[in-house]
């Protein structure tokens, strides 16, 4: 009688969602709950990190068969030509939901909507007043290529150190995208390391920006700028978009979206299309992204020695981007007898408007009546698209 | 005992002559693209604001006005107090007040209209 009951005991415990296979998902089951408490109780990244942390719960609680990461290996033919092509159809007939929705992730559709949205609530007008800004947002991505040497030199493939690399873009939806094209096996990781990064700017720039600045530097006051007509503000999505994908057919995706966006937003003749972008579309493509991306994130494939260097990697990712924006901030304080503040260089990095803002705050700290913000708006905004246009070059380069 | 690195570099798939190809070429044309933009934007600029530098003229042209100096501190300015004191009981509505000083505004006080200064105030809140 007794041995029956422990039997069925035992029996009943193997069925059900307590006997998880690997120690790695109560790991990751435990990595959620903290992911929970970053974004509702500190409020880092809560748009984003709260969808992928329920991702992660999900794919790491077993049987419950809405995402099968097997189904996106290459290896598996019963889901892959043998051409390497993704068979969509297949996925649709027996994946669950997360599947479904991760195929917006793998194909590539997620990243650039989200972009379209971005576009439509960005204000150029800073970079516009001020178009040197671009400067910095291009030595600002000096962290992805810094990167990419330390994870080649990591033993990491060129693909997936092209994919960590671009974490210090400090722009999620272009690392998700690379990613998704050059190492999508490694998207977890990535996308985690990314945006917890982003949360973390206002701890991991200050310290740079002092070290790399003197107080004299950080308290320039800067000439305010000038206005900008409507005309500007139409014309520049149309230039933006010809002269990038002229020269960089494969950033054109990602800057493409980003310029309609706000075209749509400045034309003024699109309001609805333009609202659609930032509230409806971009609220629905985040929660499908984030989910989805937190599922990829299964415990036995995400705890592993590549998932530390990807952190450690993506951290000096972020570090060297802000150097690389700050010291040519720098070189362009000397060259303009001080009139730019060094300060505004480490906005270049993307991450909008949280860079900027840090920008912002250190300013104040040494001079409580200078106001950098938006002059710090510009390399920030440029910084979205030397990010776009770095994916771009890594693409060509590497797949 | 010599230190050898533990990890193949680009796991065998890329030397580092052809990385730092990468990294060298990569950096380069995000370069070359800003700048690009930079020089085309810099040129739109200048065409959307040719009037500058001909205000700019105009106003060096101009003969320099004499303006009043600022008010010193009214000590004996009786005909203001009086003016500020009665502005003080109307809005009060009681006399019970004493003005003790008047003086002019310290150098660098903030002039900006309240509206600016509470768009400044949201703009820069601490995070």
């Amino acid at each position: 009688m007794l041995e029956k009951f422990t039997t069925t005991i035992a029996d009943l415990v193997s069925k059900s969602g307590f006997a998880l296979e690997y120690w790695q998902n109560y790991v990751m089951i435990a990595v959620a709950c903290f992911l929970f408490y970053l974004a509702i109780k500190k409020r880092f990244e809560p748009l984003l990190l709260l969808p992928i942390a329920f991702g992660m719960l999900l794919a790491n609680l077993p049987n419950a068969g809405i995402y099968h990461s097997e189904f996106f290996d290459p290896s598996n033919l019963d889901f892959w030509t043998a051409e390497g092509k993704l068979m969509v159809g297949e996925v649709l007939k027996h994946g669950g939901l997360l599947d479904i929705l991760y195929l917006g992730v793998k194909l590539g559709i997620y990243p650039p909507l989200i972009f379209l949205g971005i576009g439509a609530m960005t204000d150029f007008g800073p970079l516009i007043t001020n178009p040197k800004s671009f400067i910095l947002g291009a030595a600002a991505q000096l962290g992805i290529f810094i990167a990419f040497l330390g994870a080649l030199a990591l033993g990491m493939t060129p693909n997936v150190a092209g994919s960590i690399g671009i974490i210090g873009g400090a722009d999620g939806p272009t690392a998700i995208y690379v990613t998704s094209i050059l190492a999508p096996e490694k998207l977890g990781p990535i996308a985690v390391a990314a945006y917890s990064y982003m949360a973390l700017i206002p701890v991991i720039q200050p310290p740079v920006m002092r070290l790399l600045t003197t107080k004299k530097e950080r308290s320039i006051k800067m000439k305010q700028l000038r206005p900008v007509t409507k005309l500007e503000k139409i014309i520049f999505p149309v230039v933006v978009t010809i002269v990038v994908a002229l020269i960089l057919p494969d950033a054109a995706t990602l800057v493409g979206m980003l310029m309609l966006g706000n075209l749509l937003k400045e034309c003024g003749v699109t309001e609805r299309l333009s609202k659609t972008a930032t509230n409806e579309l971009m609220n629905i493509v985040t929660i499908f992204l984030g989910i989805s991306v937190g599922a990829t994130t299964n415990g036995v494939t995400f705890l592993t020695l590549d998932t530390l260097k990807i952190v450690a990697m993506g951290l000096a990712a972020f570090i060297c981007g802000t150097a690389g924006g700050v010291l040519f901030g720098k070189l362009m304080c000397w060259a303009t007898k001080g009139k730019i503040n060094p300060l505004i260089g480490a906005a270049g990095v993307s991450a909008v408007p949280m860079a900027a803002r840090v920008a912002q705050a250190e300013g104040q700290r040494e001079d409580p009546s200078n106001f950098l913000l938006m002059h710090a708006m510009g390399p920030n905004v440029a910084g979205v698209i030397g990010s776009a246009v770095a994916a771009g070059v890594l693409i060509s380069t590497l797949s | 005992m010599a230190f050898s690195w533990p990890f193949e570099f680009g796991a065998g798939e890329m030397n580092i002559s052809d990385a730092l190809g990468v990294v060298i070429t990569g950096f380069t044309v995000v370069f070359l693209v800003l700048v690009l933009l930079v020089v085309v934007f810099s040129f739109l600029g200048k065409f959307f604001t040719p009037a500058k530098k001909g205000e700019k003229k105009e106003i060096k042209k101009e003969a320099p006005v004499k303006v009043a100096s600022a008010p010193s501190a009214p000590k004996n300015d009786y005909s203001l107090i009086a003016a500020i004191t009665a502005a003080l009981h109307e809005y009060l509505g009681n006399g019970n007040f004493v003005i003790k000083k008047i003086r002019p505004a310290k150098k660098g006080t903030k002039t900006s209209s309240a509206w600016n200064r509470s768009g400044k105030a949201d703009n820069t809140r601490p995070f």
